[in-house]
């Protein structure tokens, strides 16, 4: 009988150690399918684009090392200057046309005294189901340079001549900014009223009975609760911006000119059209470290690194 | 509340802005529809023709029977259902991990995780290049498909959402004999169903509108999927605008049905992480 007990008492502590040693292993095999993926596919490539930087390549294979020489033919080079100019100018306009107007967008449609809301948010929001290519398509389709492009002849009505929306120094890049925004404003509305309906009504029925008028509310209570959102949303559009690539795809011929030319087109250009890997990785550096410093500052921005 | 005179006309001002700004926004997609329906000669017309006249499903015909473009809708849709199976199976497995053991490196490894949504595709397309040629998947599905399959964004839904589920569940499941995978399979997983509704329609959206990784990665023309379908078309000499149009139609369907079913989902699927912080 005792020998039985203990026998059991015994089996049950191996089956408990068992168990406990089977809940440490368990989360590392619940993770591992995920990092081996990642290990492969995201830290091995980022890792292997730095030493690839540093190196001129002939065909796949043979490469030779040559420091920071490509870096320093990139800033030497007229159409990477072109390029990284025309990207900041392309994500200034879409701070200004995209955030901006979303924001205002936002409050207008926050507020419970305008009537339709809900369709005007429904026209807002369609574009933005459609693929950057689709949009590209549409807009090459309204804005192209003849006369007879539909917006040519819309201003023809107002008695304007013909403008070359696409290939002309004025408008190009002003074109993409336009299919950029018509993509995204609803995304950033949507956005911004999730986090104005979030906001404390209480403050504001104290704010009315203090006598503050629309415009204080708007200055001392709304864009101070709603920096978090603000900063997101900001930093996000010029995130994607110093990305952006399709849209010059398709609204440039085969191939973009001087005034239309983004940093992530210029990266495709290089890389796949005349394989220059090594001098592709280095634009994709360049790239990255102006997103990490855009990260960085939205970070500041939320006050992560500020001493409590 | 009392209204007076200056803020009615505030909100008279606000509605007809709005009202502009929608016509002004929803008349692409108008023009879209009219044009697909329009005989290749007549798209572009000085001065405008606001209808379809004459009207013709000519382009959608020859588009489906002349074009590659059934084979890249195939494709799309191929892309739209395996890359959220694994995705998610990947996320929410590695999500319940993060959410629901105490482990040695959590917090290192959570943060390498949400580091990593801030890298660009661009920083690691030439590398990530050189790899699918090393292991002969350049122009294949896989290799559009499984270098992104661990999303990120995935795992970070899937704790958050998980940490509001309680965790004596998992304890009682143990004392029933459970085993750990059981207890992801069969308590867990059910569980996650709101938030893997979410992910479904979020993950299917940006492969249905992957564009870049597969117009580098797909060398044939049989390969492609959709959107790089429609820029081959641009990049023609002469753009079929009317096939164009159709193929955009087409592409945007699907996804706009999808939204109006369920707006719920979509809108928390495109702003989570955005207001939660």
């Amino acid at each position: 009988m005792n020998e039985n007990r203990n026998q059991s008492r015994t089996s049950l502590r191996v089956s408990a150690r068992k168990q406990i040693i089977t809940v440490k292993i368990a989360p590392y095999v619940f993770i591992s399918p995920f990092f081996i993926l990642f290990a492969i596919f995201l830290i091995y490539p980022i890792c292997y684009s730095l030493v690839i930087s540093l190196h001129e390549f002939q065909g796949i294979t043979s490469k030779t090392f040559v420091g920071l020489s490509n870096y320093l033919t990139l800033f030497k080079t007229r159409r990477f200057l072109y390029a990284l100019s025309n990207t900041t100018r392309f994500a200034g306009g879409m701070l200004v046309f995209s955030v901006v107007t979303a924001f205002f967008l936002g409050l207008i449609l926050n507020s419970k005294r305008i009537t339709g809301r809900n369709l005007f948010r429904l026209a807002l929001f369609l574009p933005v189901l459609t693929s950057t290519v689709v949009a590209g398509a549409l807009f090459r389709l309204i804005l192209v340079d003849t006369s007879a492009g539909l917006l040519n002849s819309a201003i023809k009505i107002f008695g304007i001549p013909p403008q070359r929306w696409l290939f002309g120094n004025l408008w190009a890049l002003k074109s993409v900014i336009l299919v950029a925004c018509w993509r995204t404003l609803g995304l950033n509305t949507v956005y911004f009223i999730a986090g104005l309906q979030g906001l404390p009504s209480e403050l504001y029925e104290s704010a009315v009975i203090d006598g503050a008028s629309p415009f204080q509310q708007l200055r001392y209570l709304t864009v101070p609760l709603m920096r978090p959102v603000i900063a997101f949303v900001a930093v996000i559009t010029l995130i994607h911006s110093y990305l952006v690539f399709t849209e010059v795809f398709m609204l440039s011929e085969t191939s973009a000119r001087d005034n239309m030319i983004t940093l992530g087109y210029y990266l495709y250009e290089s890389a796949f059209r005349f394989f220059k890997f090594g001098y592709g990785a280095s634009v994709g550096f360049i790239m990255t470290v102006i997103i990490l410093l855009l990260t960085v500052f939205q970070l500041m921005l939320l006050g992560v690194f500020r001493k409590e | 509340m009392h209204t007076t005179t200056r803020q009615k006309i505030g909100i008279i001002v606000a509605e007809i802005f709005m009202i502009v700004l929608c016509l002004v926004m929803a008349f692409p997609f108008y023009w879209m529809l009219v044009s697909s329906f329009k005989p290749v000669g007549r798209i572009f017309t000085d001065p405008i023709v606001l209808l379809p006249t004459p009207f013709t499903t000519d382009s959608y015909f020859k588009l489906l029977t002349e074009t590659a473009f059934p084979r890249w809708y195939l494709n799309s849709l191929i892309f739209a259902v395996f890359y959220p199976c694994l995705a998610i199976f990947f996320s929410t497995l590695a999500g319940f991990g993060f959410a629901k053991y105490y482990f040695k490196g959590r917090n290192v490894l959570m943060m390498i995780v949400l580091f990593s949504m801030m890298i660009p595709l661009h920083a690691v397309m030439i590398p990530l290049f050189m790899l699918l040629i090393k292991i002969k998947w350049v122009n294949t599905y896989w290799g559009v498909i499984i270098p992104f399959a661990a999303n990120p964004f995935g795992i970070f839904f899937v704790r958050q959402y998980l940490a509001s589920v309680p965790t004596d569940l998992i304890y009682a499941g143990r004392i029933d004999g459970c085993s750990e995978f059981g207890l992801y399979a069969r308590i867990m997983l059910p569980l996650m169903k709101p938030a893997i509704g979410v992910l479904v329609i979020y993950f299917a959206m940006i492969s249905w509108n992957w564009f870049l990784w597969p117009l580098v990665v797909m060398r044939e023309g049989s390969m492609f999927p959709l959107n790089v379908g429609m820029a081959a078309f641009v990049s023609d000499y002469r753009i079929l605008y009317d096939q164009l149009m159709a193929a955009a139609v087409l592409c945007t369907l699907p996804l706009v049905i999808l939204f109006l079913l369920m707006q719920r989902q979509f809108i928390s699927g495109l702003t989570a992480g955005a207001v939660k912080q």
